[in-house]
């Protein structure tokens, strides 16, 4: 696996080194570095960056390799991305991201998060231990390769994997099946009800992508965002895996007309977030 | 073309029958102040279950003198805020037969809770604007460049009606056939196919705020009635779902183009300052949609969640809803 933890030389940019170590890569893994300078005088910050992160990386035993470019970051990680093929983009964020819902300021990690078809990974908050993921799932054709490729990533990671759908329906007619609107997660897949049988699904593809922690479905019912948040908030979790907004396969125009729930979550959620 | 001739003619009776009612609805039933009017348009709207006949009503009393723009413009929210009441009341005895909450209130209540939540602010925003001098300056001034045509047309069917009627007898014939006509509005509507369109996934997928509000619009635009452009969706989902997130901004798209109807009312009156009042209701409710919109959607949805929420898991609190609802515009009637 060959991943990009990039940097402009703040401590927010180490947090995504010390996340990679928390997420027990193996040596085999090839680790490139790189400083994006949007000047001249950020080069000693980012040769000192530089040597922290090797010396988080060293005990790790992975293969390190160090890059500098000059210019804009998101255009610059752009350009390694599409000149090497990555498997994983990381990069740090200090605290929650700013801006308006509606009119959101465009941060390096939100621009990438529109623009990259590699999975990127978000740190922020990264804690001794990575032991609780949160892996969501829309119930649609393209959560299917959420989960696979959200699985490999977070295959090692020990302790528990939560997958969880949310259902913000309600009843439009009087004779709407009403279990279906207060199913655990549980009883969805008791019944063989459409969200219990893609959680079964889910189940089936983390286990195939080798993931070794316990992995539990949650049902959800309630505004989508919300309930995420609420589940990172109630649940103590150390990562957020979501699908990402745009994709192989969906037109532009389709992307237009969708809400953008990755970059929202990425804007508000309190922990890393992976975006596949 | 039927139903437009039978809705013409029933604006003609209801006009000319509420003429001699004017000391009636002032007097007996206290219509004398927007608030009253309000209360009036609101407990009308409840009780025929239906907000259009409501406020095509409020225009010809405009017309007949009987209502001040003010109180026009207070009675067609009234309309409004009582048209989807009947979804509540039908949710709820369904849930004292046993039906469950989520099926029995669903998307009748947010839907009921989107339009009174915003018409707080669109009645002050319709009341300043009426207030302001180039509004009135604005109109078209009915005497100089327009005349009605259903004065023409229509004219020798009242004169003969009345030779056989008391005149005030033309208000509930009015008033039915205004009813008759929009029924018959709602059946000759073209078939949309929103199935094969992007849209026919709105039950499972998360549309952008701003799209689901173009499609209520749109779609109200063409069938005059959120009621029946909600149940245009149905179809789309086997279970008969929708999203919560899609639901309210597709109700604050319907809110404003379920106006169409009334609009073409006042038109049809040609009496100028029917049509400012349903411009005004019309841009007060786009200028509210698009401060919740655009500024703190996110923050609205929520506290509207909450409240379907609240409502909705404790019958208690559901009962006292309805009776808010109902007591309300009985209490505006009254003290207004």
């Amino acid at each position: 696996m060959r991943i990009l933890i990039c940097s402009d030389g703040s401590p927010a940019a180490e947090q995504s080194a010390y996340l990679i170590t928390r997420l027990n890569y193996v040596s085999e893994d090839e680790i490139i570095v790189l400083g994006v300078s949007e000047s001249d005088g950020d080069q000693v910050q980012l040769s000192a960056s530089f040597e922290r992160i090797k010396a988080l990386l060293d005990g790790q035993k992975f293969t390190v390799q160090q890059k500098i470019r000059y210019g804009h970051p998101a255009v610059q990680i752009m350009k390694e991305v599409e000149e090497t093929s990555f498997d994983l983009v990381t990069v740090g964020t200090s605290g929650h991201m700013r801006g308006f819902p509606g009119l959101r300021i465009g941060s390096t990690a939100q621009k990438l998060a529109r623009l990259l078809t590699t999975p990127l990974l978000v740190a922020r908050h990264v804690p001794s231990k990575v032991n609780k993921v949160l892996i969501c799932t829309g119930a649609e054709i393209p959560s299917l390769e959420t989960l696979s490729v959200g699985g490999k990533l977070i295959s090692r990671v020990p302790g528990e994997i939560i997958v969880l759908h949310v259902m913000s329906q309600v009843a439009m007619r009087l004779d709407s099946p009403a279990d279906d609107l207060v199913d655990t997660a549980e009883s969805a897949i008791q019944r063989g009800t459409r969200e219990g049988r893609h959680l079964t699904q889910a189940l089936k593809l983390l286990q195939q992508a080798g993931v070794v922690s316990k992995i539990k479905p949650l049902l959800r019912h309630g505004l989508v965002v919300d309930e995420v948040l609420e589940e990172i908030d109630e649940g103590g979790y150390n990562l957020l895996i979501i699908g990402g907004h745009y994709h192989h396969g969906r037109s532009h125009w389709t992307e237009l007309l969708l809400e953008d729930l990755a970059g929202e979550l990425l804007q508000k959620a309190p922990c890393s977030v992976l975006i596949i | 073309m039927v139903s437009i001739s039978i809705f013409i003619l029933a604006l003609v009776l209801v006009k000319e029958g509420a003429k001699p009612l004017a000391p009636l609805i002032r007097e007996r039933f206290s219509v004398d102040s927007p608030a009253s009017a309000l209360g009036f348009g609101w407990l009308s709207a409840s009780m025929v279950l239906s907000g259009s006949p409501v406020a095509a009503t409020s225009l010809a009393f405009l017309d007949a003198g009987v209502l001040s723009t003010n109180e026009s413009f207070a009675m067609i929210a009234g309309s409004r805020l009582g048209a989807s009441f009947i979804v509540l009341l039908v949710g709820f005895v369904y849930m004292l037969r046993g039906r469950k909450r989520q099926v029995s209130l669903g998307a009748g209540l947010v839907s009921l809770l989107v339009t009174q939540t915003m018409y707080i602010p669109v009645l002050a925003i319709g009341f300043y604007l009426l207030s302001r001098e180039w509004i009135q300056n604005w109109q078209i001034q009915a005497g100089q460049t327009l005349n009605s045509p259903l004065d023409k047309v229509f004219d020798p069917i009242v004169a003969s009606l009345t030779q056989y009627l008391p005149t005030w007898v033309l208000f509930p014939i009015g008033f039915a056939l205004l009813f008759f006509s929009l029924w018959l509005f709602d059946h000759v509507l073209p078939d949309l196919h929103l199935e094969e369109s992007r849209l026919g996934q709105i039950h499972h997928l998360l549309y952008r705020p701003v799209v689901t509000f173009l499609l209520g619009a749109g779609i109200t635009a063409l069938t005059m009635s959120v009621s029946v452009s909600l149940s245009l969706l149905v179809p789309l989902s086997a279970r008969g779902y929708i999203r919560r997130e899609n639901i309210i901004p597709y109700i604050m798209g319907a809110n404003i183009t379920t106006f169409d109807d009334t609009l073409i009312a006042a038109a049809l009156l040609a009496n100028p300052a029917a049509v400012t009042v349903v411009l005004v209701q019309m841009v007060s409710v786009a200028i509210v949609s698009m401060f919740l919109l655009l500024l703190v959607f996110r923050t609205y949805e929520r506290m509207l969640n909450q409240l379907v929420s609240h409502i909705g898991n404790r019958r208690r609190y559901l009962v006292l809803y309805i009776l808010l609802t109902l007591g309300i515009p009985f209490a505006l009637l009254i003290i207004g």
